[in-house]
C-alpha cells in the first residue's frame, strides 16, 4: 500500500513536470485576463517601463 | 502600453551599444554590466534584446542595450531593422536612446566609419570605442586615434573588451556625456535633430568616399600583411584542396565520434548496470523496484549513457568555430549551396542545426531574404541534430557489426557518416524542389567577412562544451525523466489478468495503443514496441530510445543498453532496423522545433507544411527502405 502511495505521488509529479509549460502558460493567461499580471512586452498591458 | 518617454527625464539615461556582428560589442556589454543584465526578446519579433546597467565613476547608474550587429542603418534582416528603428527611435514599446556608443573592429575599420557615419546623422551624442585595439596593434595596424576623432568629430577610445582594457577611459567619455546631458535636459536644450533618411545610390557612394579619406588620414596599414592567415587560407579556401579537407575533418570528426567514446560510453554503462542490479538486490519485489529499475534507471540510463558523443562532436565543433574555420566553410559550401537554391549564409544555421535545429533556425535571422531564410528553416530539421545520435547509435550497434573496412576506418562510423551524408543530401534536395517549385528566383549574392585564424581558447572550449552537456544531463534528468516515469506507468497499468499468456506489458495502456495504431506502420516493418517509443519521441527524437529501453524492459527484457541492443538485435529483423534509420532521418520527431518555426515565422502555416512533408517522407523512406531490405531477404 505505501508502495503504491509513493509511486502514485511520483508519477503524478512526473505528469505535472511534463504539462508545465502548459499549465503554466494557462495560469499566466488567466492573470493577464484578470489584469494581475502585465501582457508581453509591446501589448497594451505591459508596464516593463518603457 | 506606457507612452515613450526620454529616460533620462525619468530615470536612469540609456545608452545603446551599436555596431558589425563580431566586434566585440557583447563582450564590452559584459564588461560594463557584469551580471547585471536581462535577455528578452524584442515585442512582436524574435530578436534577442539584452538590456543591463552600471554605474560609472561619478556614481551615476546608466542603462545600456546591446543591439543587434549592423553594416548600416539601411536594414536588410530582422535584426538590422530593430537596430535601425531602436537608434531612430521607432520602435514600438522601447525608449530613444539618449547616448550611443559604436564599437569597431580596429583591425578592420573601413566598415565600420559608413556605420559611424550614419549614426552622426542621428543627432544623438555618439562615441566610437575601437575595440580589439591590442589585435590591431599585434598585425601591425597604426591607428592615430587623436586624428580619427578629430575627421569623425566624435570622442574615439581604444577598448580591449574582452580583458576590460580601456573601460575606465570609455567609462570617463561616458561620464562627460551623461553630465552634458542632464545639463541640456535641465536648460531645456533639445538635443541635435535627426537628419538621417533611406540614402540614394550616390550619397551611399559618398559615405564610401568620406570613409575611404578619413581612413587614409587616421589609419596606417601594416608594412608586413598576416601571411600566417593568408597561407592557410590559400589552401584551405582551394575550391578542389578546401573541400577535400572539410570533407576529411568532417569524417574524422563521425569516425572519433564512435571509436573514442566507447571507453566512456562502456564505463556510464557499467555504472547504470551496477546501480540496477544494487537496487534490485536491495528493495523487496513489487511496482517501487519496478519504477526504478524498469523505468527510472533503464530509461535516463539508455540515454545518458551517449554522454561521451555528445561531448566529442561539440569539442570539434566548437575547436573549428574559435579556429575560425566555420566561415571558411561556409565560404567553400556557397557553391554546392547555391545550386541546391540555398543562400551561402544558410551554411552556418545548418551547421548549426548538426547541434539542435532551434538555434539553427534561429540563427536563419542572418539571412536578409525572406524566401532565402524560409528556405532554410524548412530544411534545417533534416541535418542530423544531436537528439537523433542516440538512436542511431543505439540501432547501428545492435545491427553493424563491429569490424574494420580497409584496415582503417570503423564501419559502425562508416554508417553513421553516411547518415550524416544522407540527412545533408535530402536537406540540398528539399530545398532545391522548394526553391523550384515555390520560391522561383535567383539566390541573392554572398557576401562574409572572414576573420584571422586565431588559436583556440581553452576555457572558452571547456565552458561551452560544458555547457552544452549540462544541458544534455538537465534534459535527461528533468524532461525525459518524468516521460520515463510517465512510459513506465503507461507500460505497466493495468496489470495482466489472471492467467494471462502473454507479457504484462501486452495488457497496459501503453500496450493497447500501441497494438491499436500498429496497422498504420505495419506496412513500413515497424513493431507495437516500436508505436509506443514513437509517441512519446514526439517531444523530443532520443526518447524514443529510452522508451524502447522501458517497453522492453518492462515486457521481460533485461534493463541495461547492452542487453536493450542484444533485444532488439534478436527482436527486429535488418529490414525493420533500416526502415526504423530512414524513418528518423526524415521524421519531424521534435515538438519544440515545430514550436520555434511558428515564432520564427509568425505562422502556423509553416510548422503545419514543415511537419506534414517531413512525415510524409518519413513514410515513404522507411516504407522504399523496408521492402527494397525485405526483397533482398533481410526481413
Amino acid at each position: 500500500m505505501i508502495q503504491q502511495a509513493i509511486v502514485g505521488v511520483i508519477v503524478v509529479a512526473a505528469l505535472a513536470w511534463v504539462l508545465r509549460p502548459t499549465l503554466r502558460r494557462a495560469l499566466r493567461r488567466r492573470q493577464v485576463a484578470a489584469g494581475k499580471a502585465p501582457g508581453p512586452c509591446g501589448s497594451d498591458s505591459c508596464n516593463c517601463g518603457s | 502600453m506606457n507612452a515613450v518617454t526620454p529616460v533620462l527625464q525619468t530615470g536612469a539615461p540609456r545608452m545603446a551599444l551599436v555596431g558589425n556582428p563580431n566586434c566585440g560589442k557583447t563582450a564590452l556589454f559584459n564588461a560594463l554590466t557584469g551580471s547585471r543584465q536581462k535577455v528578452a526578446n524584442y515585442a512582436g519579433v524574435t530578436v534577442e534584446r539584452k538590456e543591463g546597467s552600471f554605474t560609472t565613476p561619478e556614481g551615476r547608474r546608466v542603462q545600456v542595450l546591446d543591439l543587434p550587429g549592423t553594416y548600416s542603418l539601411r536594414a536588410r534582416s530582422p535584426d538590422e531593422e530593430v537596430t535601425r528603428d531602436v537608434v531612430l527611435g521607432r520602435f514600438k514599446g522601447e525608449a530613444e536612446p539618449d547616448l550611443l556608443v559604436c564599437v569597431a573592429d580596429a583591425t578592420n575599420l573601413r566598415l565600420v566609419l559608413r556605420l559611424v557615419l550614419e549614426l552622426k546623422q542621428v543627432g544623438r551624442p555618439l562615441l566610437l570605442a575601437l575595440n580589439m585595439f591590442d589585435i590591431a596593434k599585434h598585425r601591425g595596424i597604426e591607428i592615430d586615434v587623436d586624428r580619427l576623432a578629430a575627421e569623425l568629430g566624435v570622442p574615439v577610445v581604444p577598448t580591449v573588451a574582452v580583458r576590460k582594457a580601456g573601460t575606465v577611459d570609455l567609462l570617463k567619455h561616458i561620464d562627460a556625456q551623461v553630465v552634458d546631458l542632464a545639463l541640456a535636459a535641465a536648460q531645456g536644450v533639445s538635443q541635435g535633430a535627426n537628419t538621417w533618411h533611406e540614402p540614394s545610390a550616390e550619397e551611399v557612394r559618398a559615405t564610401h568616399r568620406e570613409a575611404d579619406r578619413i581612413i587614409k588620414l587616421a589609419v596606417r596599414p601594416p608594412t608586413k600583411p598576416d601571411t600566417w592567415t593568408t597561407r592557410l587560407d590559400a589552401v584551405l579556401l582551394n575550391p578542389v584542396a578546401g573541400l577535400l579537407i572539410l570533407l576529411t575533418v568532417l569524417f574524422f570528426m563521425f569516425q572519433a565520434v564512435f571509436t573514442w567514446a566507447q571507453p566512456a560510453m562502456d564505463g556510464i554503462k557499467a555504472g547504470f548496470d551496477a546501480l540496477a542490479a544494487w537496487v534490485n538486490g536491495a528493495m523487496p519485489d513489487g511496482i517501487l523496484r519496478s519504477l526504478i529499475t524498469d523505468g527510472i534507471i533503464a530509461g535516463v540510463g539508455s540515454i545518458v549513457v551517449f554522454l561521451p558523443q555528445i561531448v566529442i562532436l561539440f569539442t570539434f565543433i566548437i575547436l573549428l568555430e574559435d579556429f575560425g574555420y566555420m566561415p571558411r566553410a561556409a565560404f567553400l559550401m556557397d557553391k554546392i549551396m547555391g545550386g541546391a537554391g540555398l543562400h551561402g549564409r544558410a551554411f552556418i544555421p545548418l551547421l548549426s542545426s548538426f547541434a539542435c535545429a532551434i538555434p539553427g533556425i534561429m540563427a536563419t535571422r542572418v539571412i536578409d531574404n525572406r524566401r532565402d531564410r524560409l528556405a532554410t528553416i524548412m530544411v534545417a530539421p533534416l541535418m542530423t541534430c544531436s537528439a537523433r545520435i542516440p538512436v542511431y547509435t543505439l540501432i547501428i550497434s545492435a545491427f553493424v557489426p563491429d569490424r574494420p573496412v580497409a584496415g582503417v576506418f570503423a564501419l559502425q562510423g562508416l554508417v553513421m557518416f553516411g547518415l550524416y551524408a544522407a540527412g545533408i543530401l535530402s536537406a540540398l534536395l528539399v530545398a532545391f524542389v522548394m526553391r523550384r517549385l515555390v520560391w522561383r528566383g535567383t539566390v541573392e549574392p554572398f557576401l562574409m567577412e572572414l576573420p584571422a585564424y586565431k588559436v583556440p581558447d581553452a576555457k572558452n572550449v571547456v565552458m561551452s562544451v560544458w555547457t552544452r552537456a549540462k544541458a544534455f544531463l538537465q534534459r535527461a534528468g528533468t524532461t525525459i525523466l518524468s516521460i520515463m516515469i510517465l512510459i513506465w506507468f503507461l507500460s505497466s497499468f493495468p496489470g495482466a489478468p489472471e492467467g494471462a499468456t502473454e507479457p504484462a506489458i501486452d495488457y497496459s495502456i501503453a500496450g493497447m495503443i500501441g497494438h491499436w495504431l500498429q496497422p498504420l506502420v505495419a506496412p513500413i516493418g515497424f513493431n507495437w514496441q516500436m508505436t509506443v517509443a514513437l509517441i512519446p519521441g514526439m517531444a523530443a527524437r532520443e526518447v524514443a530510445v529510452a522508451a524502447l529501453g522501458t517497453v522492453y524492459a518492462v515486457g521481460g527484457g533485461e534493463e541495461n543498453v547492452t542487453a536493450l541492443m542484444d533485444t532488439l538485435g534478436h527482436s527486429w529483423s535488418l529490414a525493420t532496423a533500416l526502415s526504423f534509420l530512414a524513418w528518423y532521418i526524415f521524421a519531424p520527431q521534435c515538438a519544440s522545433t515545430l514550436a520555434v518555426v511558428r515564432r520564427e515565422t509568425n505562422s502556423l502555416k509553416w510548422p503545419v507544411i514543415m511537419f506534414v512533408y517531413m512525415l510524409t517522407l518519413a513514410y515513404l523512406a522507411s516504407l522504399a527502405t523496408y521492402h527494397v531490405a525485405a526483397s533482398l531477404g533481410w526481413a
